[in-house]
């Protein structure tokens, strides 16, 4: 039973996991940018739910709605400032600046936040329901139902509208899809802004659960990383499927291994895939790049 | 006589008798530090400025170096000497398998793991206390000594016979540098960095030169590490961080990325600017990445290509 219990835990883990995932995924896929601040992002998601929700007593779901857009907000200046100017540059350019913003934002965090760790008061009630001997805290309740909702709601923006259409254009064919009259500038400002609100989604949701400090984005990168590479560079099937992997493994492994060791899982599973499948599970074989 | 090898030369003679002309302690730490840096430049060198692979792992090789040199130094009691040839070996090792796994694939996929794999080491520091002591570090490093026969015995715990030790594996490690970027195997390492594919089609290897060109690079990087134990006296887990990575990088392209003296002057300017940058307090490290985006963005050729092109431009008018 125990077992059982690990595994729902893991799920609601995996779920903003696999948020975290699709948003990295989505930028290196359309972008080809290896975004080194989606931790960071996450970071800012948890910081700015804090301040709305925990300091200004703003409500619960507005709060996590504002604190997203304003990631989103961070990451479009970033884009149009620093990534646009960028973009016949080499991919190392492109990655190092990233890696400067991403320093940059966690240092800022921590001047305005101090690295003193927070924790985001909880406003569901802490008594879980039990069902058949599991059980199900309200909070968890939350996380994976708005995880799942906004998977679905990206997946629905990728099939269904008008500018998801020439995202996914952009991503099998740049030039074609140039041709075709989609302004490629625009979709790449649209997808880094979707992305990095992603990330900071996963970081209201998993905020409340864990402690926030201005460093938590330097593990939840290694964990996108991880994620994207298992599931395939780009592939969106790929992330949402690692996320949820990684989650349920990073249980398993905190409850019957060591938890001290819990965060080097996704590595350990990274490094498997790239012994036996290194274009991820659901990359295409043969792809180098 | 060219310019290069007078500037070069000109550099060693100045890197000589600069204890003499330094007393101050505070300078003397400095110059050691800068020292270790520069071999750690030069090891990022071979990989990033020849190959054009950039690894935002390199404390991982230098960590490694450390805590394995300590490690044999403190538990089994054997020469510092013998620590370090281990420290060399162990890193190339680690080299080793990185190389082998993240070059099936191109790209980010390298840097990724080179992250990924110190990330992973620092929680090995952290976590496996019976061996590492955790957080808590290892102290108690001893220095190298060298028994000089009837004339006693030669303690690198001073500041001054350490600084002479590490400028002699830099100069090592520069002469290294050199001749393997001249020998066919830095070709090899350019032709890749030019084009890869290209370079494939005339016969090269480029699977296996990567991982020649880590395995070397890790090694040097772990030689680095191992030094800075046995000066510092003291470790802990910190020697993984993820910025001793990025400034290494830096180190590399803002001295000038695929040159010789680049990672020198790199060492020099990346090791000296995060201790200037102290006057901002607790900005300190904003004011750095600011820095880094500069850099990246409008000298990716280094500061050294800059200043010989002001001078050349001088020359002209």
């Amino acid at each position: 039973m125990i077992f059982v219990q690990y595994v729902i835990n893991g799920i609601v883990i995996g779920g903003a996991y696999a948020l975290i995932g699709i948003g990295l995924t989505m930028v290196f896929g359309i972008m080809r940018v290896v975004n080194f601040a989606h931790g960071e992002m996450y970071m800012l998601g948890a910081y700015f739910l804090f301040t709305f929700f925990t300091k200004m007593g703003v409500n619960f779901y507005l709060s996590m709605l504002l604190a997203i857009a304003a990631v989103m907000g961070v990451g479009g200046i970033y884009e149009k400032a620093i990534l646009k100017p960028l973009r016949r540059r080499s991919i190392e350019t492109v990655m190092l600046s990233m890696i400067g913003f991403s320093l940059f934002i966690q240092n800022i965090a921590m001047l305005i936040w101090t690295p003193v760790p927070e924790s985001i008061t909880s406003p569901f009630p802490l008594t879980a329901y039990t069902l058949g001997g599991l059980y199900f805290l309200p909070q968890r309740i939350m996380v994976i139902f708005v995880a799942l909702f906004l998977v679905l709601l990206t997946h629905l923006l990728l099939k269904k509208t008008k500018i998801g259409k020439a995202m996914r254009a952009t991503f099998q064919d740049l030039e074609a899809a140039s041709l075709m009259g989609i302004k490629i500038d625009r979709i790449y400002s649209f997808t880094f802004v979707i992305g990095v609100g992603l990330a900071a989604s996963a970081g209201t949701l998993l905020g409340p659960i864990f402690t926030v400090h201005p460093y938590i984005g330097n593990l939840a990168n290694l964990k996108a990383f991880a994620i994207v590479i298992i599931g395939g560079l780009g592939s969106f099937t790929g992330a949402i499927t690692a996320g949820f992997l990684l989650g349920v493994f990073e249980s398993l492994g905190a409850g019957y291994v060591s938890s001290g060791y819990q965060d080097a899982i996704g590595f350990i599973l990274l490094i498997i895939i790239l012994i036996y499948r290194p274009t991820g599970l659901f990359g295409k074989v043969g792809q180098r790049r | 006589m060219n310019r290069d090898r007078i500037i070069t030369l000109l550099f060693l003679l100045g890197s000589l008798i600069y204890p003499i002309l330094m007393r101050d302690p505070y300078y003397m730490h400095m110059a050691i530090l800068i020292g270790i840096y520069a071999l750690l430049a030069i090891s990022l060198n071979l990989l990033l400025g020849y190959t054009g692979q950039l690894s935002l792992g390199h404390a991982a090789f230098f960590g490694v170096g450390a805590y394995v040199s300590s490690l044999f130094y403190l538990n089994l009691k054997i020469p510092v000497w013998i620590g370090m040839v281990m420290a060399l070996i162990a890193s190339g090792i680690l080299g080793y398998i990185v190389a082998k796994l993240a070059f099936k694939l191109r790209g980010a996929y390298f840097v990724i793991m080179t992250i990924g794999i110190t990330e992973v080491l620092k929680l090995v520091g952290l976590n496996w206390v019976d061996l590492t002591k955790g957080p808590m570090g290892l102290t108690d490093i001893g220095a190298p000594t060298i028994h000089l026969g009837g004339l006693g015995t030669l303690d690198f715990g001073d500041k001054i016979p350490y600084y002479y030790l590490v400028v002699s594996l830099v100069v090592l490690c520069f002469y290294l540098q050199y001749r393997l970027v001249s020998s066919s195997y830095g070709r090899a390492f350019i032709s890749i960095r030019e084009n890869e594919d290209l370079a494939e089609s005339v016969g090269i290897n480029c699977y296996k030169y990567l991982v020649i060109v880590v395995m070397v690079s890790a090694s040097i990087a772990g030689v680095a590490g191992s030094l800075y134990a046995h000066y510092v006296s003291f470790i802990d887990p910190g020697v993984f961080a993820f910025f001793i990575s990025v400034n290494v990088v830096m180190m590399v392209i803002g001295g000038g990325q695929g040159t010789l003296m680049g990672p020198i002057i790199g060492a020099i300017l990346f090791t000296l600017i995060p201790e200037w940058l102290r006057v901002f307090g607790d900005a300190r490290m904003a004011v750095y990445a600011v820095i880094v985006i500069v850099i990246v963005i409008f000298m990716p050729r280094g500061i050294l290509f800059y200043v010989t092109q002001l001078l050349n431009l001088r020359k002209k008018t």
